[in-house]
Protein backbone atom coordinates (compact mmCIF):
# COMPACT_ATOMS: atom_id res chain seq x y z
CA UNK A 1 0.00 0.00 0.00
CA UNK A 2 2.93 2.41 1.53
CA UNK A 3 4.77 2.19 -2.10
CA UNK A 4 1.91 2.29 -4.89
CA UNK A 5 1.37 5.72 -2.70
CA UNK A 6 4.49 6.62 -2.37
CA UNK A 7 5.82 6.00 -6.15
CA UNK A 8 2.56 7.89 -7.68
CA UNK A 9 3.55 10.73 -4.98
CA UNK A 10 6.70 10.67 -6.32
CA UNK A 11 5.26 10.73 -10.40
CA UNK A 12 2.99 13.90 -9.09
CA UNK A 13 6.25 15.46 -8.08
CA UNK A 14 8.83 14.73 -10.14
CA UNK A 15 6.32 15.32 -13.61
CA UNK A 16 7.23 18.99 -13.98
CA UNK A 17 10.45 19.14 -13.33
CA UNK A 18 12.04 16.00 -14.26
CA UNK A 19 10.04 15.44 -16.70
CA UNK A 20 7.66 12.13 -18.49
CA UNK A 21 10.62 9.64 -18.84
CA UNK A 22 12.23 10.04 -15.48
CA UNK A 23 8.81 10.18 -13.50
CA UNK A 24 7.80 7.12 -15.18
CA UNK A 25 11.03 5.55 -13.97
CA UNK A 26 10.35 6.65 -10.44
CA UNK A 27 6.68 5.25 -10.67
CA UNK A 28 7.90 1.88 -11.64
CA UNK A 29 10.87 2.01 -9.66
CA UNK A 30 9.29 2.74 -6.28
CA UNK A 31 5.53 1.13 -7.13
CA UNK A 32 7.61 -2.49 -7.78
CA UNK A 33 8.25 -2.67 -4.49
CA UNK A 34 4.54 -3.42 -3.40
CA UNK A 35 5.22 -6.46 -4.30
CA UNK A 36 8.00 -9.60 -3.79
CA UNK A 37 6.83 -11.29 -7.15
CA UNK A 38 8.42 -8.14 -9.42
CA UNK A 39 12.19 -9.17 -10.28
CA UNK A 40 14.45 -6.26 -10.94
CA UNK A 41 14.83 -7.49 -13.97
CA UNK A 42 11.29 -7.57 -15.01
CA UNK A 43 10.95 -4.36 -13.28
CA UNK A 44 13.54 -2.33 -16.05
CA UNK A 45 12.22 -3.67 -18.64
CA UNK A 46 8.48 -2.91 -17.36
CA UNK A 47 9.98 0.76 -16.76
CA UNK A 48 11.31 0.91 -20.66
CA UNK A 49 7.91 -0.52 -22.08
CA UNK A 50 5.89 1.92 -20.04
CA UNK A 51 7.84 5.42 -21.08
CA UNK A 52 7.70 3.96 -24.81
CA UNK A 53 3.79 3.16 -24.27
CA UNK A 54 2.98 6.76 -22.89
CA UNK A 55 5.42 8.72 -25.13
CA UNK A 56 4.37 7.48 -28.27
CA UNK A 57 0.49 7.28 -26.99
CA UNK A 58 0.16 10.86 -25.33
CA UNK A 59 3.09 12.64 -26.99
CA UNK A 60 3.19 11.34 -30.16
CA UNK A 61 -0.66 10.27 -30.52
CA UNK A 62 -2.42 12.86 -28.72
CA UNK A 63 -0.27 15.82 -28.69
CA UNK A 64 -0.16 16.58 -24.72
CA UNK A 65 1.74 18.80 -23.41
CA UNK A 66 3.43 17.59 -20.80
CA UNK A 67 7.45 17.93 -20.49
CA UNK A 68 9.40 14.22 -21.49
CA UNK A 69 12.92 15.38 -20.47
CA UNK A 70 13.96 17.50 -17.12
CA UNK A 71 14.69 21.10 -17.57
CA UNK A 72 18.13 22.35 -17.27
CA UNK B 1 -42.17 10.22 -39.30
CA UNK B 2 -40.28 12.48 -36.81
CA UNK B 3 -38.46 9.62 -34.94
CA UNK B 4 -36.54 7.99 -37.66
CA UNK B 5 -35.50 11.02 -39.16
CA UNK B 6 -34.01 11.77 -35.76
CA UNK B 7 -32.77 8.00 -35.95
CA UNK B 8 -31.20 9.14 -39.39
CA UNK B 9 -29.67 11.98 -38.07
CA UNK B 10 -28.08 9.50 -35.52
CA UNK B 11 -27.04 7.00 -37.88
CA UNK B 12 -25.46 9.68 -40.00
CA UNK B 13 -23.44 10.85 -37.20
CA UNK B 14 -22.53 7.03 -35.80
CA UNK B 15 -21.64 6.16 -39.33
CA UNK B 16 -18.89 8.49 -39.82
CA UNK B 17 -15.69 6.67 -40.17
CA UNK B 18 -14.07 8.76 -37.59
CA UNK B 19 -17.25 7.79 -34.99
CA UNK B 20 -17.07 4.64 -36.06
CA UNK B 21 -13.66 4.12 -34.91
CA UNK B 22 -14.06 5.59 -31.75
CA UNK B 23 -17.54 3.10 -31.07
CA UNK B 24 -14.58 0.56 -32.31
CA UNK B 25 -11.92 1.98 -29.74
CA UNK B 26 -14.13 1.98 -26.98
CA UNK B 27 -16.01 -1.23 -27.48
CA UNK B 28 -11.94 -3.03 -27.56
CA UNK B 29 -11.13 -0.61 -24.35
CA UNK B 30 -14.38 -1.71 -22.67
CA UNK B 31 -13.76 -5.18 -23.25
CA UNK B 32 -10.40 -5.49 -22.06
CA UNK B 33 -10.91 -4.10 -19.00
CA UNK B 34 -13.85 -6.08 -18.82
CA UNK B 35 -11.94 -9.03 -18.85
CA UNK B 36 -9.22 -7.58 -16.81
CA UNK B 37 -9.90 -8.47 -13.01
CA UNK B 38 -8.95 -5.35 -11.02
CA UNK B 39 -9.79 -2.28 -13.26
CA UNK B 40 -13.26 -1.25 -14.04
CA UNK B 41 -14.95 1.12 -16.15
CA UNK B 42 -15.41 4.05 -13.64
CA UNK B 43 -11.40 4.12 -12.86
CA UNK B 44 -11.12 3.72 -17.01
CA UNK B 45 -13.60 6.43 -18.04
CA UNK B 46 -12.25 8.60 -15.40
CA UNK B 47 -8.08 7.79 -17.11
CA UNK B 48 -9.60 8.43 -20.13
CA UNK B 49 -12.12 11.41 -19.20
CA UNK B 50 -9.28 14.53 -19.63
CA UNK B 51 -8.43 13.27 -23.69
CA UNK B 52 -11.66 13.56 -24.57
CA UNK B 53 -11.69 17.09 -24.41
CA UNK B 54 -9.39 16.51 -27.50
CA UNK B 55 -12.01 14.84 -29.26
CA UNK B 56 -15.44 15.96 -30.67
CA UNK B 57 -18.22 15.65 -27.93
CA UNK B 58 -19.61 13.27 -29.82
CA UNK B 59 -16.88 11.02 -30.53
CA UNK B 60 -15.76 11.59 -27.30
CA UNK B 61 -18.52 10.32 -25.26
CA UNK B 62 -19.30 7.79 -27.96
CA UNK B 63 -16.07 6.07 -26.55
CA UNK B 64 -16.63 6.59 -23.10
CA UNK B 65 -20.05 4.56 -23.26
CA UNK B 66 -18.77 2.15 -25.73
CA UNK B 67 -16.28 1.15 -23.00
CA UNK B 68 -19.23 1.15 -19.93
CA UNK B 69 -21.39 -1.30 -21.98
CA UNK B 70 -18.16 -3.13 -23.75
CA UNK B 71 -17.32 -4.19 -19.99
CA UNK B 72 -20.55 -5.77 -19.42
CA UNK B 73 -19.64 -8.20 -22.01
CA UNK B 74 -16.37 -8.78 -21.24
CA UNK B 75 -16.69 -9.42 -17.23
CA UNK B 76 -18.57 -12.23 -18.27
CA UNK B 77 -15.51 -13.85 -20.10
CA UNK B 78 -13.65 -13.80 -16.82
CA UNK B 79 -16.92 -14.68 -14.91
CA UNK B 80 -17.62 -17.80 -17.05
CA UNK B 81 -13.70 -19.08 -17.54
CA UNK B 82 -11.86 -17.88 -14.50
CA UNK B 83 -14.73 -18.12 -12.21
CA UNK B 84 -13.66 -14.47 -11.11
CA UNK B 85 -15.73 -11.71 -11.59
CA UNK B 86 -14.11 -8.89 -14.21
CA UNK B 87 -16.66 -6.69 -13.28
CA UNK B 88 -18.57 -6.23 -10.16
CA UNK B 89 -21.86 -6.61 -12.74
CA UNK B 90 -20.38 -10.10 -13.57
CA UNK B 91 -20.27 -11.91 -10.01
CA UNK B 92 -23.42 -13.43 -10.35
CA UNK B 93 -22.29 -14.88 -13.74
CA UNK B 94 -19.48 -16.63 -12.12
CA UNK B 95 -22.05 -19.10 -10.03
CA UNK B 96 -23.61 -20.99 -13.16
CA UNK B 97 -21.25 -19.56 -15.56
CA UNK B 98 -18.44 -21.38 -14.31
CA UNK B 99 -20.18 -24.49 -13.50
CA UNK B 100 -20.89 -24.64 -17.32
CA UNK B 101 -17.56 -23.97 -18.32
CA UNK B 102 -16.39 -26.84 -15.99
CA UNK B 103 -18.81 -29.32 -17.70
CA UNK B 104 -17.06 -28.33 -21.12
CA UNK B 105 -19.58 -26.12 -21.81
CA UNK B 106 -17.55 -23.17 -21.96
CA UNK B 107 -18.44 -21.83 -25.62
CA UNK B 108 -22.66 -22.43 -25.04
CA UNK B 109 -22.18 -20.03 -21.83
CA UNK B 110 -19.54 -17.49 -23.60
CA UNK B 111 -22.18 -17.62 -26.78
CA UNK B 112 -25.28 -17.61 -24.52
CA UNK B 113 -23.54 -14.76 -22.62
CA UNK B 114 -22.95 -12.51 -25.87
CA UNK B 115 -26.39 -13.61 -27.35
CA UNK B 116 -28.30 -12.40 -24.61
CA UNK B 117 -26.20 -8.90 -24.13
CA UNK B 118 -26.57 -8.42 -27.29
CA UNK B 119 -30.60 -9.02 -27.37
CA UNK B 120 -31.15 -6.66 -24.30
CA UNK B 121 -28.83 -3.91 -25.77
CA UNK B 122 -30.58 -3.80 -28.97
CA UNK B 123 -33.90 -3.29 -27.09
CA UNK B 124 -32.80 -1.74 -24.46
CA UNK B 125 -31.22 1.16 -26.84
CA UNK B 126 -34.85 1.42 -28.90
CA UNK B 127 -36.09 2.11 -25.06
CA UNK B 128 -33.36 4.96 -24.73
CA UNK B 129 -34.87 6.40 -28.29
CA UNK B 130 -38.32 6.19 -27.68
CA UNK B 131 -38.54 7.17 -24.12
CA UNK B 132 -35.98 9.81 -23.87
CA UNK B 133 -37.41 12.70 -26.34
CA UNK B 134 -40.71 12.47 -24.15
CA UNK B 135 -39.29 12.70 -21.15
CA UNK B 136 -37.11 15.78 -22.12
CA UNK B 137 -40.02 17.18 -22.64
CA UNK B 138 -41.26 16.98 -19.05
CA UNK B 139 -38.01 17.65 -18.10
CA UNK B 140 -38.06 21.07 -19.80
CA UNK B 141 -40.84 21.96 -17.75
CA UNK B 142 -38.92 21.41 -14.65
CA UNK B 143 -37.70 24.68 -12.51
CA UNK B 144 -35.69 24.29 -9.77
CA UNK B 145 -37.77 23.53 -6.69
CA UNK B 146 -38.37 20.31 -9.32
CA UNK B 147 -34.79 19.83 -9.85
CA UNK B 148 -33.91 19.53 -5.97
CA UNK B 149 -37.21 17.52 -5.04
CA UNK B 150 -36.01 15.28 -8.10
CA UNK B 151 -32.18 14.61 -6.71
CA UNK B 152 -33.43 14.33 -3.43
CA UNK B 153 -35.32 11.48 -4.65
CA UNK B 154 -32.25 10.33 -6.68
CA UNK B 155 -30.18 10.20 -3.77
CA UNK B 156 -32.70 7.96 -1.55
CA UNK B 157 -32.86 5.48 -4.17
CA UNK B 158 -29.50 5.52 -4.25
CA UNK B 159 -29.41 4.18 -0.78
CA UNK B 160 -32.65 2.34 -0.91
CA UNK B 161 -30.90 0.28 -3.85
CA UNK B 162 -27.22 0.60 -2.97
CA UNK B 163 -25.52 -2.80 -2.46
CA UNK B 164 -25.12 -4.22 0.92
CA UNK B 165 -25.90 -2.08 4.27
CA UNK B 166 -28.32 0.64 4.37
CA UNK B 167 -26.24 3.02 7.08
CA UNK B 168 -22.92 2.77 5.14
CA UNK B 169 -24.43 3.77 1.91
CA UNK B 170 -25.91 6.55 3.83
CA UNK B 171 -22.36 7.51 4.84
CA UNK B 172 -20.83 7.08 1.50
CA UNK B 173 -23.45 9.87 -0.05
CA UNK B 174 -23.43 12.33 2.51
CA UNK B 175 -19.27 11.77 2.59
CA UNK B 176 -19.72 12.53 -1.68
CA UNK B 177 -21.81 15.73 -1.10
CA UNK B 178 -19.19 16.92 1.79
CA UNK B 179 -16.19 16.11 -0.54
CA UNK B 180 -18.33 18.02 -3.82
CA UNK B 181 -18.61 21.17 -1.24
CA UNK B 182 -14.69 21.85 -1.11
CA UNK B 183 -13.70 24.83 -3.27
CA UNK B 184 -15.36 28.01 -4.04
CA UNK B 185 -18.52 29.09 -2.91
CA UNK B 186 -20.79 29.75 -6.62
CA UNK B 187 -22.67 32.61 -5.33
CA UNK B 188 -20.55 34.16 -2.98
CA UNK B 189 -16.75 33.58 -3.70
CA UNK B 190 -15.96 32.21 -0.16
CA UNK B 191 -14.00 29.39 0.42
CA UNK B 192 -15.41 25.96 1.50
CA UNK B 193 -12.99 23.02 3.13
CA UNK B 194 -9.90 24.32 1.93
CA UNK B 195 -7.86 24.61 4.42
CA UNK B 196 -6.06 27.48 3.02
CA UNK B 197 -4.59 24.87 0.12
CA UNK B 198 -4.20 27.51 -2.58
CA UNK B 199 -4.82 24.26 -5.15
CA UNK B 200 -8.46 23.33 -3.42
CA UNK B 201 -9.83 26.54 -4.17
CA UNK B 202 -11.33 25.46 -7.66
CA UNK B 203 -12.92 22.59 -6.15
CA UNK B 204 -11.71 18.69 -7.03
CA UNK B 205 -12.54 17.49 -10.06
CA UNK B 206 -14.30 14.08 -10.56
CA UNK B 207 -11.78 12.48 -12.70
CA UNK B 208 -9.61 13.22 -10.06
CA UNK B 209 -11.69 11.57 -7.11
CA UNK B 210 -12.93 8.83 -9.50
CA UNK B 211 -9.43 7.75 -10.54
CA UNK B 212 -8.43 7.88 -6.76
CA UNK B 213 -11.01 5.68 -5.54
CA UNK B 214 -11.22 3.62 -8.12
CA UNK B 215 -7.89 3.28 -9.60
CA UNK B 216 -5.38 3.51 -7.13
CA UNK B 217 -8.07 2.34 -4.44
CA UNK B 218 -8.22 -0.97 -6.09
CA UNK B 219 -4.66 -1.25 -7.19
CA UNK B 220 -3.68 -1.28 -3.63
CA UNK B 221 -6.75 -3.66 -2.45
CA UNK B 222 -5.46 -6.22 -4.95
CA UNK B 223 -2.30 -6.18 -3.83
CA UNK B 224 -3.23 -6.62 -0.16
CA UNK B 225 -4.67 -9.45 -1.06
CA UNK B 226 -2.90 -12.54 -1.03
CA UNK B 227 -2.23 -14.20 -4.35
CA UNK B 228 -5.69 -15.89 -5.85
CA UNK B 229 -5.45 -19.34 -7.42
CA UNK B 230 -6.89 -18.69 -11.07
CA UNK B 231 -8.48 -21.96 -11.94
CA UNK B 232 -8.87 -20.97 -15.22
CA UNK B 233 -10.39 -23.48 -17.75
CA UNK B 234 -7.92 -24.57 -19.85
CA UNK B 235 -9.41 -26.78 -22.59
CA UNK B 236 -10.20 -25.31 -26.00
CA UNK B 237 -13.51 -24.12 -26.75
CA UNK B 238 -14.62 -25.99 -29.28
CA UNK B 239 -18.49 -25.70 -29.61
CA UNK B 240 -19.66 -22.13 -29.45
CA UNK B 241 -23.17 -22.77 -30.53
CA UNK B 242 -24.96 -23.70 -27.77
CA UNK B 243 -27.95 -26.62 -28.01
CA UNK B 244 -31.73 -26.03 -29.08
CA UNK B 245 -32.47 -27.31 -25.33
CA UNK B 246 -30.72 -23.92 -24.20
CA UNK B 247 -31.66 -21.81 -26.25
CA UNK B 248 -35.37 -23.03 -25.14
CA UNK B 249 -34.43 -22.41 -21.39
CA UNK B 250 -33.12 -18.90 -22.28
CA UNK B 251 -35.24 -17.05 -24.01
CA UNK B 252 -37.93 -16.58 -21.49
CA UNK B 253 -34.84 -15.89 -19.36
CA UNK B 254 -32.75 -12.80 -21.04
CA UNK B 255 -36.59 -11.26 -21.74
CA UNK B 256 -37.29 -11.12 -18.04
CA UNK B 257 -33.63 -10.11 -17.62
CA UNK B 258 -33.98 -7.51 -20.16
CA UNK B 259 -36.83 -6.14 -18.80
CA UNK B 260 -35.97 -5.91 -15.39
CA UNK B 261 -32.56 -4.06 -16.30
CA UNK B 262 -34.22 -1.94 -18.21
CA UNK B 263 -36.46 -0.53 -15.48
CA UNK B 264 -33.43 -0.93 -13.05
CA UNK B 265 -30.84 0.91 -15.25
CA UNK B 266 -33.20 3.87 -14.86
CA UNK B 267 -33.70 4.18 -11.37
CA UNK B 268 -30.73 6.36 -9.30
CA UNK B 269 -28.30 3.99 -8.23
CA UNK B 270 -29.54 1.35 -10.30
CA UNK B 271 -27.47 0.35 -13.48
CA UNK B 272 -25.37 -2.43 -14.49
CA UNK B 273 -24.55 -4.59 -11.03
CA UNK B 274 -28.35 -4.26 -9.56
CA UNK B 275 -29.86 -5.56 -12.44
CA UNK B 276 -27.52 -8.84 -12.73
CA UNK B 277 -28.46 -9.71 -9.28
CA UNK B 278 -31.95 -8.77 -9.03
CA UNK B 279 -32.39 -10.62 -12.35
CA UNK B 280 -30.29 -13.86 -11.08
CA UNK B 281 -32.51 -14.09 -7.66
CA UNK B 282 -35.85 -13.72 -10.26
CA UNK B 283 -34.71 -16.09 -12.38
CA UNK B 284 -33.99 -18.60 -9.83
CA UNK B 285 -37.78 -17.77 -8.16
CA UNK B 286 -39.92 -18.10 -11.03
CA UNK B 287 -37.87 -21.39 -12.60
CA UNK B 288 -39.82 -24.81 -11.89
CA UNK B 289 -36.39 -26.53 -10.99
CA UNK B 290 -34.49 -24.06 -8.92
CA UNK B 291 -32.03 -26.36 -7.63
CA UNK B 292 -30.42 -26.19 -11.17
CA UNK B 293 -28.94 -23.23 -10.63
CA UNK B 294 -25.25 -22.97 -9.29
CA UNK B 295 -24.53 -26.76 -11.36
CA UNK B 296 -24.58 -24.75 -14.65
CA UNK B 297 -27.93 -23.71 -14.97
CA UNK B 298 -28.14 -21.78 -18.51
CA UNK B 299 -30.59 -18.98 -17.18
CA UNK B 300 -28.37 -18.14 -14.63
CA UNK B 301 -25.96 -16.77 -17.11
CA UNK B 302 -28.26 -15.78 -19.94
CA UNK B 303 -30.97 -13.57 -17.41
CA UNK B 304 -27.79 -11.53 -15.00
CA UNK B 305 -25.79 -11.16 -18.76
CA UNK B 306 -28.93 -9.72 -20.61
CA UNK B 307 -29.82 -7.59 -17.15
CA UNK B 308 -26.41 -6.28 -16.89
CA UNK B 309 -26.17 -4.72 -19.92
CA UNK B 310 -30.39 -3.46 -20.35
CA UNK B 311 -29.24 -1.48 -17.37
CA UNK B 312 -26.24 -0.10 -18.57
CA UNK B 313 -27.90 1.33 -21.75
CA UNK B 314 -30.63 2.43 -19.93
CA UNK B 315 -29.23 4.31 -17.15
CA UNK B 316 -28.38 6.93 -20.10
CA UNK B 317 -31.45 8.04 -20.11
CA UNK B 318 -31.91 9.98 -17.01
CA UNK B 319 -28.51 11.20 -17.98
CA UNK B 320 -29.40 12.59 -21.47
CA UNK B 321 -32.98 13.89 -20.71
CA UNK B 322 -32.53 15.06 -17.30
CA UNK B 323 -28.46 16.10 -16.95
CA UNK B 324 -28.80 13.90 -13.83
CA UNK B 325 -26.79 11.03 -13.26
CA UNK B 326 -28.12 7.76 -12.07
CA UNK B 327 -25.23 6.35 -10.97
CA UNK B 328 -21.06 6.84 -10.69
CA UNK B 329 -20.44 6.51 -14.92
CA UNK B 330 -23.08 8.57 -15.58
CA UNK B 331 -21.67 11.28 -13.35
CA UNK B 332 -18.50 10.95 -14.87
CA UNK B 333 -20.52 11.37 -18.46
CA UNK B 334 -21.96 14.75 -16.87
CA UNK B 335 -18.14 15.38 -16.39
CA UNK B 336 -17.37 14.62 -20.04
CA UNK B 337 -20.21 17.40 -21.39
CA UNK B 338 -19.02 19.81 -18.87
CA UNK B 339 -15.22 19.60 -19.88
CA UNK B 340 -16.94 20.41 -23.41
CA UNK B 341 -18.66 23.01 -21.98
CA UNK B 342 -22.23 21.43 -22.57
CA UNK B 343 -24.73 22.25 -19.92
CA UNK B 344 -26.23 18.45 -19.11
CA UNK B 345 -30.28 18.77 -18.97
CA UNK B 346 -33.23 18.34 -21.24
CA UNK B 347 -32.16 21.23 -23.82
CA UNK B 348 -29.49 18.93 -24.83
CA UNK B 349 -31.98 16.81 -27.25
CA UNK B 350 -33.30 19.65 -28.73
CA UNK B 351 -30.26 21.75 -28.99
CA UNK B 352 -27.80 19.13 -30.05
CA UNK B 353 -30.08 16.48 -31.52
CA UNK B 354 -26.86 15.26 -33.72
CA UNK B 355 -25.14 14.78 -30.29
CA UNK B 356 -27.91 12.74 -28.47
CA UNK B 357 -29.07 10.56 -31.95
CA UNK B 358 -25.49 9.75 -32.70
CA UNK B 359 -24.56 8.35 -29.52
CA UNK B 360 -28.12 6.07 -29.43
CA UNK B 361 -27.37 5.03 -32.80
CA UNK B 362 -24.09 4.44 -32.00
CA UNK B 363 -24.73 2.30 -29.10
CA UNK B 364 -26.73 -0.19 -31.04
CA UNK B 365 -23.56 -0.47 -33.57
CA UNK B 366 -21.07 -0.52 -30.30
CA UNK B 367 -23.53 -3.76 -29.32
CA UNK B 368 -23.07 -5.23 -32.41
CA UNK B 369 -19.12 -4.81 -33.17
CA UNK B 370 -19.07 -6.33 -29.10
CA UNK B 371 -20.40 -9.53 -30.57
CA UNK B 372 -17.71 -10.14 -33.13
CA UNK B 373 -15.63 -8.53 -30.54
CA UNK B 374 -16.51 -11.72 -28.28
CA UNK B 375 -17.15 -14.57 -29.84
CA UNK B 376 -14.60 -15.02 -32.50
CA UNK B 377 -11.68 -13.26 -31.43
CA UNK B 378 -12.44 -15.03 -27.42
CA UNK B 379 -9.11 -16.67 -27.64
CA UNK B 380 -6.99 -13.13 -27.26
CA UNK B 381 -9.12 -12.24 -24.76
CA UNK B 382 -8.28 -15.66 -22.76
CA UNK B 383 -4.53 -15.17 -23.87
CA UNK B 384 -4.98 -11.74 -22.02
CA UNK B 385 -6.10 -13.41 -19.16
CA UNK B 386 -2.53 -15.21 -18.27
CA UNK B 387 -0.70 -11.57 -18.16
CA UNK B 388 0.15 -11.92 -14.76
CA UNK B 389 -1.37 -8.75 -12.02
CA UNK B 390 2.28 -7.68 -11.30
CA UNK B 391 2.72 -6.23 -14.51
CA UNK B 392 -0.39 -4.49 -14.80
CA UNK B 393 -0.76 -2.46 -12.10
CA UNK B 394 2.48 -1.04 -12.89
CA UNK B 395 0.71 0.43 -16.49
CA UNK B 396 -2.37 1.18 -14.38
CA UNK B 397 -1.17 2.52 -11.81
CA UNK B 398 0.97 4.96 -13.93
CA UNK B 399 -1.96 5.56 -16.67
CA UNK B 400 -4.10 6.80 -13.04
CA UNK B 401 -0.74 8.85 -12.97
CA UNK B 402 -0.94 10.36 -16.05
CA UNK B 403 -4.52 10.79 -16.16
CA UNK B 404 -5.11 12.95 -13.25
CA UNK B 405 -2.56 15.07 -14.40
CA UNK B 406 -3.73 15.78 -17.70
CA UNK B 407 -7.35 17.41 -15.88
CA UNK B 408 -5.77 20.20 -15.53
CA UNK B 409 -1.85 19.88 -16.06
CA UNK B 410 -1.98 19.79 -11.86
CA UNK B 411 0.80 18.09 -10.46
CA UNK B 412 -1.31 18.63 -6.99
CA UNK B 413 -4.08 16.36 -8.58
CA UNK B 414 -2.05 13.77 -8.45
CA UNK B 415 -1.17 14.13 -5.05
CA UNK B 416 -5.02 14.45 -4.46
CA UNK B 417 -5.76 11.25 -6.15
CA UNK B 418 -3.17 9.19 -4.11
CA UNK B 419 -4.96 10.77 -0.99
CA UNK B 420 -7.80 8.86 -2.52
CA UNK B 421 -6.84 6.31 -3.53
CA UNK B 422 -5.84 5.36 0.52
CA UNK B 423 -9.03 6.50 1.37
CA UNK B 424 -10.75 4.06 -1.69
CA UNK B 425 -8.44 1.32 0.01
CA UNK B 426 -9.69 2.21 3.55
CA UNK B 427 -13.37 1.90 2.23
CA UNK B 428 -13.36 -1.45 0.53
CA UNK B 429 -11.79 -2.32 3.37
CA UNK B 430 -14.36 -1.12 5.96
CA UNK B 431 -17.18 -2.82 3.24
CA UNK B 432 -18.10 0.68 1.96
CA UNK B 433 -18.77 0.66 -1.69
CA UNK B 434 -17.55 4.07 -2.45
CA UNK B 435 -19.63 4.50 -5.85
CA UNK B 436 -22.21 6.02 -3.90
CA UNK B 437 -20.05 8.89 -2.96
CA UNK B 438 -19.21 9.93 -6.62
CA UNK B 439 -22.71 10.16 -6.82
CA UNK B 440 -23.09 12.44 -3.81
CA UNK B 441 -19.92 14.29 -4.99
CA UNK B 442 -21.59 15.33 -8.52
CA UNK B 443 -24.97 15.71 -7.18
CA UNK B 444 -24.13 18.02 -4.04
CA UNK B 445 -23.67 21.19 -6.31
CA UNK B 446 -26.05 20.51 -7.99
CA UNK B 447 -28.78 19.92 -5.43
CA UNK B 448 -27.34 23.09 -3.82
CA UNK B 449 -27.78 25.08 -6.40
CA UNK B 450 -31.15 24.41 -7.38
CA UNK B 451 -31.74 24.90 -3.89
CA UNK B 452 -30.64 28.28 -3.87
CA UNK B 453 -32.19 28.92 -6.75
CA UNK B 454 -35.43 27.95 -5.60
CA UNK B 455 -35.26 29.73 -2.29
CA UNK B 456 -34.90 33.19 -4.02
CA UNK B 457 -37.80 32.36 -6.41
CA UNK B 458 -39.89 31.95 -3.57
CA UNK B 459 -37.77 34.65 -1.73
CA UNK B 460 -36.88 32.21 1.16
CA UNK B 461 -40.26 29.66 1.94
CA UNK B 462 -39.24 26.66 1.92
CA UNK B 463 -43.09 26.02 1.24
CA UNK B 464 -42.20 26.28 -2.67
CA UNK B 465 -40.85 22.27 -2.28
CA UNK B 466 -44.55 21.17 -1.10
CA UNK B 467 -46.93 23.64 -3.40
CA UNK B 468 -45.25 22.90 -6.31
CA UNK B 469 -47.35 19.38 -7.76
CA UNK B 470 -44.42 18.12 -9.31
CA UNK B 471 -41.70 18.88 -6.54
CA UNK B 472 -44.69 17.61 -4.17
CA UNK B 473 -45.15 14.03 -5.79
CA UNK B 474 -41.37 13.53 -5.93
CA UNK B 475 -41.13 13.93 -2.42
CA UNK B 476 -43.98 12.22 -1.77
CA UNK B 477 -42.04 9.15 -3.63
CA UNK B 478 -39.36 10.08 -1.22
CA UNK B 479 -40.64 9.98 1.47
CA UNK B 480 -42.50 6.45 0.59
CA UNK B 481 -38.64 4.98 0.13
CA UNK B 482 -37.85 5.65 3.26
CA UNK B 483 -40.91 3.90 4.95
CA UNK B 484 -40.39 0.89 2.66
CA UNK B 485 -36.75 0.09 3.86
CA UNK B 486 -37.77 0.89 7.14
CA UNK B 487 -40.56 -1.62 7.06
CA UNK B 488 -38.96 -5.22 8.83
CA UNK B 489 -40.21 -7.47 6.29
CA UNK B 490 -39.00 -5.31 3.39
CA UNK B 491 -35.55 -5.06 5.11
CA UNK B 492 -35.45 -8.90 5.24
CA UNK B 493 -36.02 -9.34 1.34
CA UNK B 494 -33.53 -6.37 0.38
CA UNK B 495 -30.94 -8.23 2.74
CA UNK B 496 -31.90 -11.81 0.94
CA UNK B 497 -31.24 -9.86 -2.90
CA UNK B 498 -28.22 -7.84 -2.50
Amino acid sequence: MLSVTVGLIAFALSIERLGLVLAIALLTGIGALATRALRPLETAIAGLVLIAMSWSIFIVGLGLTIPIWPEW
Amino acid sequence: MEFFDNLAVGFGVALTPANLGFAFVGAMVGTLIGVLPGIGPIATIAMLLPLTFHLEPVSGLIMLAGIFYGAQYGGSTTAILVNLPGETSSVVTCIDGHQMARQGRAGAALAVAAIASFFAGSISTALLAGFAPPLAKIGQSFGAPEYFSLMLLGLIAAVVLAHGSVVKAVAMIVLGLLVGLVGSDGNTGGTRFTFDIRELTDGIDVATLAIGLFGVGEIIANLARPAEERSLVAQKITRLWPTGDDFRRCWPAVLRGTALGSILGVLPGGGATLSSFAAYALEKKVSTEPSRFGRGAVEGVAAPESANNAGAQTSFIPMLTLGIPGNAVMALMIGALTIHGIQPGPQIMSERPQLFWGMVASMWIGNLMLVIINLPLIGIWVQLLKVPYRFLYLAILLFCGIGVYTVGNSAAAVLLAAFFGVVGFILMKLDCEPAPMILGFVLGPLMEENLRRAMKIASGDPMIFVQRPISLGLLIAAALLLLIVALPAIRGKREEVF
